[in-house]
């Protein structure tokens, strides 16, 4: 289809009066070819300002993409979250002077993503999270979900790797997922993925060995959990190490499990998989530390960054901090988030038969954890992966991943809102968002 | 592709679709529930008592033939076997989520597969595993942790392309170590009813598009999941009557005289009849030809194999 520009002005007010506005000109919005939900909207003002756009599938609109950082007269903004197939709307605010003035609304509709989604059955309501998540099983790549459960961004991974993880970078344009494999041997052309919202530029880094999970640092900096072999007792044992990939692309090796522990000394369950087997990662940009998971240490390990020390860990084999008496134990978790005072933990086997998240609380010289809360569904059983996050408010997000769920329990152990799979279909990790861009 | 901006005031409006009535009056063949073929699917997956808790060993050899009753070579069309634990259903739950294509993956609790290579049709449970875990049969494969549904599939992707279903059933005192299993024609038992359906009728002259947003009920009267559309087929059957596409309702690919599909998108649920094409890549150009015109919404990963949505077209001048 031929591109056509608007030749048409737009009119700006601010609220319903006739205050003087921007006017918007050669306003031209185009729908990706690559990922056919995503819409790029360019239009010109006779005069700098600081711009953004609001739009959506209803008449509230209800996304905005951020503001632009710098005012300018020439305006460039990529539309993501919305649903596929559907005729959407959008307008333009431009703040002026301090004055939000708004333009009249466009339509634009979005076209289909791929037919090998699986289909998701919503129950519930009143959500209002954004969801960046893999789908594994009958379809693998990454996914955003809307608040209402509804695939609104997609590219499917054609490289037979899995994805684990996915997140929208720092740069606000574009997202970042991992592809390897935890299934058997890690794979060598696994690679860390940067795509643009609109799919049409993909930039792969690759990282031979790369395990589940990995964090963007403000600074740009990449960090993945690696695959590390050395030689124990004559044969290669698998443990694990932290590679940071700076934004030049040099890569790193910045603390490794063999020089926190001895294997002759420290031992994890399940070593037909490994010694270590780490599998989730989280950095705390305050501390300037990261928080590992070990799946086969059932320990969650805080490590320091510049030093690469273990300085303390919860749980299992290596951990430090006691968890108190009547408190549960988790056993081969998954990802974990810290809170104020506390972790929540998704644990996958220390329930027995049903995976369930736990929440502990530390005491002042954190020495011991205490349980504080737990939600469990005893239906379900999370094998591998698996996620919760703690939101403003209380409620908590439980993604089960290839327990094909992700739910919203409230404090009560209510679960308000879930999305299932169908049978076949399962979520890698899932990062939870306020809106479908970047957030600090 | 892209889109010419449209400046809306005020509020969005929709183009009008003030034509005029009959089937001329617009492109859009807008299809509702009243337009659905009806049937019902009932599958009996035969159960295969096994060892509790021990190995067993699995031989499709007898596979010759698949849910559909059409051929199958066991040495060279099975591309996968899976094995999904369900902790809560029975195996009538199964059959019933099955047929109507409304299992869930937090039904199950457990899944193990085995990819054949070099031919091969047999596989012990010790031999199946996922994303590296192994099937730890002493403690995952007993009868008291579920019900543990067979798969015997063409393709690799969950639910597309299943030949076969089986039950497995360990069972406390059973000694059976070794499963043959059948071959899967008769396993699905159809009753379908196309000749209570009423014609939609189409313009001869194009253009169409089919728009099936309206749909909330599949053939079978349950609560359609319109995500599961992946194709749209359309067909001539020259010679043929209703009655005979019923006999061959399984058959409908191979039997029609012309046939044209195109992919459904996720979500999508409108679609130009000239973007569907036949065999030879020929774009679909217009009602030519006596006989029956079929339009199918079919569901390629949906257990089972009956189409979503189906329908007769019947151009008129």
């Amino acid at each position: 289809m031929t591109p056509v520009r608007a030749l048409l002005l737009a009119f700006l007010a601010p609220g319903c009066d006739g205050t003087p506005s921007v006017p918007v000109t050669d306003l031209e919005s185009v729908v990706s070819e690559v990922v056919p939900t995503v819409v790029t909207v360019t239009w010109a003002t006779s005069e700098a300002v600081v711009a953004r756009v609001e739009y959506g599938p209803s008449e509230d609109l209800g996304i905005a993409t951020p503001w632009e950082e710098e005012a300018t007269t020439s305006h460039h903004a990529v539309l993501v979250g919305l649903p596929a197939a559907t005729e959407c709307a959008f307008r333009v605010v431009h703040d002026v002077d301090g004055e939000e003035q708004v333009s009249d609304r466009f339509a634009v509709t979005t076209g289909a993503l791929g037919a090998e989604l699986p289909t998701l059955t919503v129950t519930g309501g009143n959500n209002d999270t954004w969801h960046w998540v893999p789908f594994l099983g009958g379809a693998y790549g990454p996914a955003l979900l809307d608040p209402e459960g509804r695939v609104t961004w997609w590219l499917p991974e054609n490289s037979g790797l899995d994805v684990y993880r996915v997140r929208p970078a720092l740069d606000g344009a574009s997202i970042f997922f991992n592809a390897g494999s935890v299934s058997g041997d890690p794979a060598d052309d696994s690679a860390l993925v940067r795509v643009s919202f609109d799919g049409t530029r993909v930039e792969r880094i690759p990282v031979p060995l790369l395990a589940h999970d990995f964090v963007e640092m403000d600074d740009g900096t990449l960090a993945a959990i690696v695959v590390e072999y050395r030689d124990f007792e004559g044969e290669p044992l698998r443990g694990d190490s932290i590679v940071e990939i700076a934004p030049d692309g040099t890569q790193t090796v910045v603390w490794s499990a063999w020089d926190c522990w001895d294997p002759a000394e420290v031992k994890g369950t399940d070593p037909q998989y490994g010694w270590t087997f780490a599998n989730a990662l989280d950095w705390a940009p305050d501390e300037d530390a990261y928080y590992l998971g070990s799946r086969n240490f059932s320990s969650i390990v805080r490590i320091d960054r510049a030093s690469g020390a273990c300085d303390w860990a919860l749980g299992g084999v290596v951990g430090t901090v006691d968890i108190a008496a009547g408190s549960g134990r988790f056993l081969h978790q998954h990802q974990f988030e810290f809170t104020e005072d506390g972790v929540l933990v998704f644990d996958n086997d220390g329930g027995g038969s049903a995976s369930r998240v736990l929440e502990y609380r530390f005491d002042a010289d954190r020495t011991t954890a205490t349980e504080t809360w737990r939600y469990t569904d005893p239906d379900l059983h999370t094998f591998v992966l698996g996620e919760p996050r703690r939101l403003e408010g209380g409620d908590t997000i439980v993604d089960w991943s290839v327990g094909g769920r992700i739910e919203r329990v409230d404090p009560a152990g209510v679960s308000t809102w879930r999305v299932s799979t169908e049978l076949g279909y399962a979520f890698g990790f899932d990062t939870v968002l306020s809106s479908p861009f970047h957030q600090p | 592709m892209r889109l010419n901006p449209t400046l809306v005031f005020l509020a969005l409006s929709s183009a009008c679709d003030d034509a005029g009535d009959g089937p001329c009056a617009t492109d859009t063949i807008t299809l509702v529930d009243a337009d659905n073929f009806s049937f019902t699917g009932l599958l009996d997956v035969p159960p295969y008592p096994t060892v509790d808790g021990a190995d067993v060993e699995i031989f499709w050899d007898g596979v010759t033939d698949d849910i559909r009753c059409h051929e199958v070579d066991p040495t060279a069309d099975v591309a996968n076997v899976g094995i999904v634990r369900f902790p809560h259903l029975t195996e009538e739950d199964i059959e019933a989520g099955l047929a109507t294509n409304h299992l869930l993956m937090s039904d199950q609790d457990g899944y193990v597969e085995f990819r054949p290579q070099d031919g091969g049709t047999s596989a012990l449970l010790s031999e199946f595993s996922f994303f590296g875990t192994a099937f730890d049969l002493a403690e995952d494969y007993l009868s008291t942790r579920g019900s543990y549904l067979l798969l015997v599939s063409s393709t690799t992707t969950p639910g597309v392309g299943a030949l076969v279903l089986a039950f497995l059933a360990p069972t406390v005192g059973e000694t059976q170590d070794e499963v043959h299993l059948d071959p899967g024609c008769g396993v699905l038992d159809l009753e379908v009813d196309l000749a209570s359906i009423e014609p939609v009728p189409v313009c001869r002259t194009g253009p169409w598009t089919a728009d099936w947003s309206a749909l909330t009920l599949d053939g079978q009267g349950n609560e359609i999941a319109l995500d599961g559309v992946d194709s749209l087929m359309l067909g001539l059957y020259e010679d043929a009557t209703v009655a005979d596409l019923e006999e061959g309702f399984l058959d409908l690919e191979t039997n029609a005289t012309h046939l044209w599909t195109a992919p459904v998108g996720s979500s999508q649920t409108s679609l130009h009849l000239a973007d569907t094409t036949d065999l030879e890549g020929q774009a679909f150009e217009g009602f030519e030809g006596q006989g029956l015109w079929l339009l199918a919404l079919r569901c390629s990963r949906c257990y089972n194999p009956a189409p979503l949505f189906l329908t007769f077209l019947e151009p008129v001048e």
